[in-house]
């Protein structure tokens, strides 16, 4: 009874951490987050995407392709949430809240009968509840975490399988969505169902079993086969492409270099295995977790590492005992094995260290913190020095949530609204206000904001579709051309070309760099609205032209 | 077996010296020492203040602002930096990451990145080591000391306690995982060509 009541205070206690502000902080919404909920938008009005493609595998998106389960999340939410940045980060909120009893569930299955199963569980679901990396992800509509969720559920319901074989099915088919749900897990599940089957082999092809196990495979299969159809697709490959460490010069190759050792001194072979080796020890490394953590404004919160740095000590000590004590078992055998494996995908792309690609990293780490914490007050004899540590613990708790506080809702807002593409919503309102009769045009040279305004005028998907067009849809998949210049109704998104667009009456809107002061002044434009950042600098102006005078 | 340990030992410790001789760097080390506190976390910075009160100025409660933006924590900040940076296994075995350019010293080689396998080995059975909590009580002690200022270079002074660890878990591979041992050590060698070799290529012309 005890530790269900703190099962629900730490779950509420996560509810409300992410769900404070949901969809109002960070400030703005990112293009991609508009992007999927435009898109979300378009598939139910209309059933196509905002390209006119029917029910997409993977949605073609800028130069890029998303994984299609967060979108088809959003489609279902809409109707019941409307239409609002609050709705599209709502799964991603949902399934950050729903990881935390089913990794309480996890746990306690995974250590059965042990003294310290129940505590472990409710410590790591707190240390996750309040963990600024799970946190972030569960505030914003990134389809990583909803693969988290369905990565640690396949897991689960594998591990029930072990007793009741027909759970297998359910455990395929939740792989497959995880599988499909976000790029990472493309190489992680693949790689932890083989350890799994690997280390149940004689169980899962056990008599009980054997059906049950073929079946769950050739439904997942057949499941997977629209992804992996489109896997081998430029238009899918595009990005990985782009990003991976495997193509193009490696890292430390030396251009200048024509030396006799030449061919050793820049070996491939040498320079890829570092470099992999260097990424992967990276995601392991004290300095990137604690410290330094991402580099990408959008996926840290600033001043802020994904672990607080008074969790350093018992995650050495944590990983130490948990690599030591062999009496954990399957406990330590699927801790490690996600420790080991989560880094993988995120070690070949080129970032030094990406939150947002090895976030199922986030619970190993979790789970080896709390058991540091565990082991390290169980060294402690004396029920003084107990009750001292436990109100010492309560304390750096408290602590913790103020400093999260204060780096998310706080400097969060001040210091990243830029990187969160704030101000599109201000200024569709702004637009709305003006003379209806006359075009604008939307500056795009720095960034594919076409997006915004579709999403901020909730433009109808089927005139858009009409009105724009990029490939063939035979070649959705294939061709990655693009058209960068958008017709939203009488909002045209392109580059400001300013001799023959100041020679008509209109409204243009673009950014500080775009619209200078000095640019109004000399060209008689009328400054309609600037609207600033949270912080006071100026993000976009608004300017009605003056052909009278030019 | 003898000897292939030995050839371990060799591959594995020289580096760091060897890199430091052949870019001079070592001329640098007693003058750095003789310079430490001088770039200390202590001393004073122009942006400092400028810093703080912006971030303090975002605060609706001023406590809070003062509380999470003063000096203390700006200096602690610096500590951290110079702290997590001594104990990061990338600093020692990769340069840190392969695009990063941090300093001149911080990017170099320190030992072969095959030999982290021989480093965590050797932590995986510090219970075995004689002194073994000692040593690692010394290297805590020597990295709080060397965060207290700019450690480039003066971080040689690890040198020492990181070879005996890693000496321990040679030793300790070869006896209780000769396999393992006998295959990190073949791809020590291998590894080791292109990476001694470029230690005598000037890598900044």
């Amino acid at each position: 009874m005890k530790k269900n009541i703190f099962l629900i205070a730490i779950i509420a206690l996560g509810f409300i951490i992410r769900f404070y502000r949901l969809g109002e902080a960070p400030a703005g919404l990112y293009l991609d987050e508009a992007a999927q909920g435009y898109n979300a938008y378009s598939i139910l009005r209309t059933g196509k995407d905002e390209f006119g493609k029917l029910f997409p595998v993977v949605f073609r998106s800028f130069a890029d392709f998303k994984t299609p389960v967060y979108i088809y999340l959003i489609v279902s939410l809409i109707p019941i949430f409307g239409f609002t940045p609050f709705t599209v980060r709502l799964p991603s909120f949902i399934f950050s809240v729903l990881t935390l009893p089913l990794v309480y569930f996890l746990i306690k299955y995974l250590l059965p009968r042990k003294k310290i199963a129940t505590p472990l569980a409710l410590l790591t679901v707190l240390l996750l509840a309040i963990s600024p990396w799970h946190i972030l992800f569960g505030r914003t509509a990134f389809e990583t975490n909803i693969a988290f969720f369905f990565l640690l559920l396949a897991v689960y319901l594998f591990y029930l399988a072990l007793k009741k074989p027909a759970l297998l099915i359910p455990s395929a088919t939740i792989f497959v969505i995880a599988f499909s749900a976000y790029h990472a897990e493309r190489i992680i599940v693949p790689l932890l169902l083989l350890l799994l089957f690997l280390h149940h082999r004689r169980q899962i092809f056990s008599a009980t079993h054997r059906s049950f196990t073929l079946l769950g495979l050739g439904i997942g299969i057949f499941l997977s086969l629209p992804t992996l159809s489109v896997m081998a697709s430029p238009g899918f490959l595009a990005r990985a492409t782009t990003l991976n460490i495997f193509t193009g010069n490696p890292s430390g190759y030396l251009a200048w270099y024509h030396g006799s050792t030449g061919a050793l001194v820049n070996a491939s072979w040498y320079l890829r295995v570092k470099e992999f080796a260097s990424l992967y020890f990276s995601y392991l490394s004290p300095r990137n977790l604690f410290y330094l953590g991402d580099y990408n404004p959008r996926t840290a919160f600033p001043d802020l590492a994904p672990f607080f740095t008074w969790q350093f000590p018992f995650y050495l000590f944590g990983l130490y005992r948990l690599v030591k004590d062999k009496l954990l078992k399957e406990f330590r055998f699927f801790t490690l094995s996600l420790l080991l494996t989560s880094p993988i995908p995120a070690a070949m792309t080129r970032d030094p260290f990406s939150t947002i690609r090895a976030l199922p990293l986030v619970l190993p780490l979790t789970i080896i913190i709390a058991y540091g914490l565990i082991r390290s007050y169980q060294l402690i004899r004396p029920a003084l020095a107990r009750m001292l540590a436990s109100i010492g613990f309560v304390m750096i708790i408290i602590y913790s949530l103020f400093n999260l506080a204060s780096s998310a809702f706080v400097l969060s807002e001040h210091l990243n609204a830029k990187n969160w593409n704030y101000g599109w919503r201000q200024v569709v309102e702004v637009l709305d206000r003006l003379d209806p009769k006359l075009p604008v045009v939307v500056d795009n040279a720095r960034g594919e904001i076409y997006s915004e305004i579709l999403f901020f005028t909730q433009f109808s998907p089927t005139r858009y579709q009409e009105e724009n067009f990029e490939v063939p849809l035979d070649q959705y998949y294939l061709n990655l051309n693009r058209n960068l210049t958008k017709k939203i109704g009488r909002i045209n998104v392109r580059g400001i070309d300013w001799k023959p667009d100041l020679a008509k009456e209109q409204y243009l809107v673009g950014d500080y760099l775009a619209i200078s002061r000095q640019q109004i002044e000399d060209n008689h434009m009328v400054l309609i609205e600037e609207i600033d950042y949270p912080d006071g600098s100026p993000a976009f102006r608004i300017v009605k032209t003056n052909p009278s005078y030019n | 077996m003898k000897y292939l340990t030995t050839i371990v030992i060799f591959l594995s410790l020289s580096l760091w010296p060897l890199s430091l001789i052949i870019s001079n760097a070592y001329r640098d080390i007693p003058r750095d020492f003789a310079n430490y506190f001088r770039q200390s976390i202590l001393s004073p910075d122009q942006q400092a203040p400028l810093i703080i009160n912006t971030k303090r100025s975002l605060y609706s409660n001023d406590f809070l602002g003062r509380f999470f933006n003063n000096k203390i924590t700006f200096i602690w900040g610096r500590f951290k930096a110079n702290f997590f940076a001594l104990i990061d296994p990338n600093n020692y075995f990769f340069g840190f990451h392969p695009r990063e350019i941090v300093r001149e010293n911080l990017n170099l080689d320190k030992f072969p990145f095959i030999s982290v396998i021989f480093l965590l080995y050797g932590l995986y059975r510090l219970n075995l080591m004689k002194q073994g909590r000692g040593f690692l009580l010394l290297f805590f002690i020597l990295v709080c000391l060397l965060s207290l200022a700019n450690f480039d270079k003066v971080d040689f002074i690890l040198y020492p306690v990181l070879a005996v660890f890693m000496v321990h878990g040679i030793g300790q591979m070869r006896t209780e995982k000769p396999k393992l041992f006998i295959t990190t050590a073949f791809l020590l060698i291998i590894f080791s060509i292109p990476q001694y070799l470029r230690a005598f290529v000037n890598l900044h012309p």
